[in-house]
């Protein structure tokens, strides 16, 4: 019962705060100096057309009458039309953010299945080789910005060694699947088309990692860190007492206090995961956000650039709530907290 | 004086750590080089726009340690200037998002009540934005000059500082010294500024420290997708993105901007670090 009470807050909040986003961005976006209607028309328009835009996106209203009518479309699904590919923003977002989403999440695997292990086994070999290995793996993750990462890990594992594609999604004349989920590797794997789902795993591993390794360094240093101040508590020490085995106390006992704190910031690599995609598609050429988004930007796209940001910063907010909901769920100090 | 440091108990807990020392013989030889870019660099000329159609495109040699790029600029120049730039930014957006982060932290954790409500809820929005794609939305509406970008950078930095001390303010503001204080009759603002804030400084400076080293890893970034300063401005991360065009066959154009960028980010890291166990904050 009180998980439900602590779901509703946190999701009333989580909408406050996607609100303030939109005010937020909505506001950036008047920020543009000279006239949109005539940026995105070009110095040929006449008066005339750049009028009948300014009409169009209503520009020649009050501006609260302005974000207004935005949320109210926003309701309805309609970000507007993009004044650079002339489609509606939705749809233009809607089919490129599936190939981001599915890299993101690749990327989140990554740094979750090899960085918090790495971080366990550092923590239950304190001060030996192998956690000093793995503090440097991860001081070199943390400090190398996602492109370099993805610049260095091409060179080296498509250029020099051809173990893996240069760029793309999936080989040119591979079969594709119907789209059920958007998710390349996951819909070729519902319709059976093997040859493809491993295609695709080839063309991803390079980005996934060039995306995951900035998060992995976390990962691994936070799960250290929290593990190791576990391991001072005295229960540690009664079950070693008690003749409990290193594995059942790393486990049992040690783990699950050590992964709550951690799960936290998790959330927001995630979150830097979701912008430095932009980084890695640029370099790999994935048919993400990433190009939608940097043009947009460039050409000043005023409805462009406010569905892009609307959009990554609720994926962004649903993924933080999800989280500490399951904080919140292996925590129960924190639910009754917050009432 | 000065050597005076080096006999400090401070000195002496930092020195124990050896990365930290690494980190801070490193940040010097990256801060020499910057500032003395003009009379260390062997051909400061390159850094501007220079062109020799003769000597485009070398692979690194005795006479171009890190090669010269698609103009004949010499690389190594341009990566020691880009050094500049990126250590201006660093310093710059954070002079300016610290301290205003800092005093809305002090604020709101102290004064409570509605001034907690509305500074803390703006920041959740500002903190529900991807740093970059922030960064990327407030310099795309404006002009693209450097003062905009570090506006733009500042713009995303703050929120981060008035977490931070809010939560450490919150901590504090019941403790006795403070209550004490008040008793008899200090001003608010001598709380929150000679009461409050010297306690937070430690963790301030440190995480000062850090940031300065992601504000020129996102700064580079941003240039990376061709919102950074104007060319010809050398920047580590427009030359990386120039250069990775060009790979395999001329890696030395992304390798060694890439390079600096990593060691710059590391070198603040370290100092970081080492900082932070010297306050004894260290886990």
């Amino acid at each position: 019962m009180n998980l439900w009470r602590y779901f509703l807050g946190r999701l009333l909040g989580s909408l406050l705060v996607l609100f303030g986003v939109s005010i937020l961005i909505f506001g950036v976006a008047r920020l543009i100096p000279g006239d949109p209607a005539r940026i995105a028309l070009g110095p040929m328009a006449t008066a005339e057309q750049v009028e009948m835009m300014r009409e169009r996106l209503r520009l020649n209203e009050p501006v609260v009458v302005q974000y207004g009518e935005f949320v109210r479309d926003l309701f309805r699904g309609d970000l507007g039309i993009s004044l650079y590919t002339k489609r509606p923003v939705t749809s233009d977002i809607l089919s490129t953010l599936p190939a981001t989403f599915e890299l993101v999440i690749a990327a989140a695997l990554i740094m979750t299945l090899i960085g918090v292990p790495l971080g366990i086994v550092a923590a239950r070999y304190r001060n030996s080789g192998v956690d000093r290995a793995a503090n440097l793996a991860a001081l070199l993750g943390v400090v190398t910005p996602s492109f370099v990462w993805a610049i260095f890990l091409m060179l080296v594992f498509a250029f020099a060694l051809d173990i893996f594609p240069i760029a793309g999604r999936v080989s040119r004349g591979a079969e594709l699947p119907p789209t059920v989920t958007g998710l390349l590797i996951l819909d070729s794997a519902i319709a059976g088309l093997w040859p493809t789902v491993f295609d695709a795993l080839r063309h991803i591993v390079l980005p996934a990692f060039a995306l995951a390794m900035g998060g992995l360094g976390t990962a691994a240093r936070l799960t250290r860190a929290n593990m190791s101040e576990v391991y001072d508590r005295q229960y540690i020490q009664l079950a070693r007492a008690f003749a409990y085995t290193e594995r059942e106390i790393a486990y049992k006992y040690a783990l699950r206090p050590a992964m709550v704190p951690t799960l936290t910031i998790l959330g927001l690599d995630f979150a830097i995961m979701l912008g430095n995609a932009f980084l890695v598609e640029m370099v790999f050429a994935w048919p993400g956000m990433a190009r939608y988004g940097v043009e947009v930007i460039i050409r000043k796209d005023l409805n462009g650039i406010v569905g892009t940001v609307l959009v990554i910063s609720a994926f962004f907010l649903i993924i933080n709530m999800i989280i500490d909901i399951v904080v919140a769920y292996m925590n129960p100090r924190i639910r009754y907290r917050d009432q | 004086m000065i050597l005076g440091i080096f006999k400090s108990r401070a000195w002496y807990r930092y020195s124990s750590e050896p990365l930290a020392v690494f980190g801070l013989g490193l940040l010097f030889v990256i801060v020499f080089l910057a500032v003395l870019a003009p009379v260390l660099t062997p051909y400061p000329n390159h850094a501007g726009r220079f062109v020799d159609f003769g000597n485009t495109s070398r692979p690194p040699s005795l006479q171009h340690w890190f090669g010269t790029d698609l103009v004949g600029r010499d690389v190594l120049t341009r990566v020691v200037y880009g050094y500049r730039i990126s250590l201006v930014i660093g310093f710059v957006v954070l002079g300016l998002a610290a301290p205003l982060g800092v005093t809305l932290g002090l604020v709101a954790g102290y004064m409570g009540g509605r001034f907690d409500t509305v500074i803390m809820r703006i920041t959740d929005v500002f903190l529900a934005i991807p740093a970059l794609v922030l960064a990327m939305a407030v310099l795309g509406v404006l002009e693209r000059t450097l003062i905009n970008g570090l506006l733009a950078l500042a713009v995303l930095w703050w929120p981060w500082y008035t977490r931070m001390v809010y939560n450490q303010t919150r901590a504090l503001r019941h403790e006795e010294f403070v209550v004490a204080a008040r008793v008899v009759g200090a001003s608010h603002l001598h709380i929150l500024f000679r009461e409050i804030l010297p306690n937070l400084l430690p963790s301030v400076l440190t995480k000062f420290t850090l940031d300065l080293g992601f504000v020129i890893l996102v700064a580079s970034a941003l240039s990376f997708l061709g919102l950074g300063v104007e060319p010809p401005t050398p920047d580590l991360g427009s030359m990386v993105a120039e250069g990775a065009t060009y790979q395999p066959d001329m890696w030395w154009l992304p390798v060694f901007p890439g390079l600096a960028i990593l060691l710059v980010v590391l070198a603040f890291n370290l100092v970081g670090d080492g900082l932070r166990s010297m306050f004894g904050e260290g886990r």
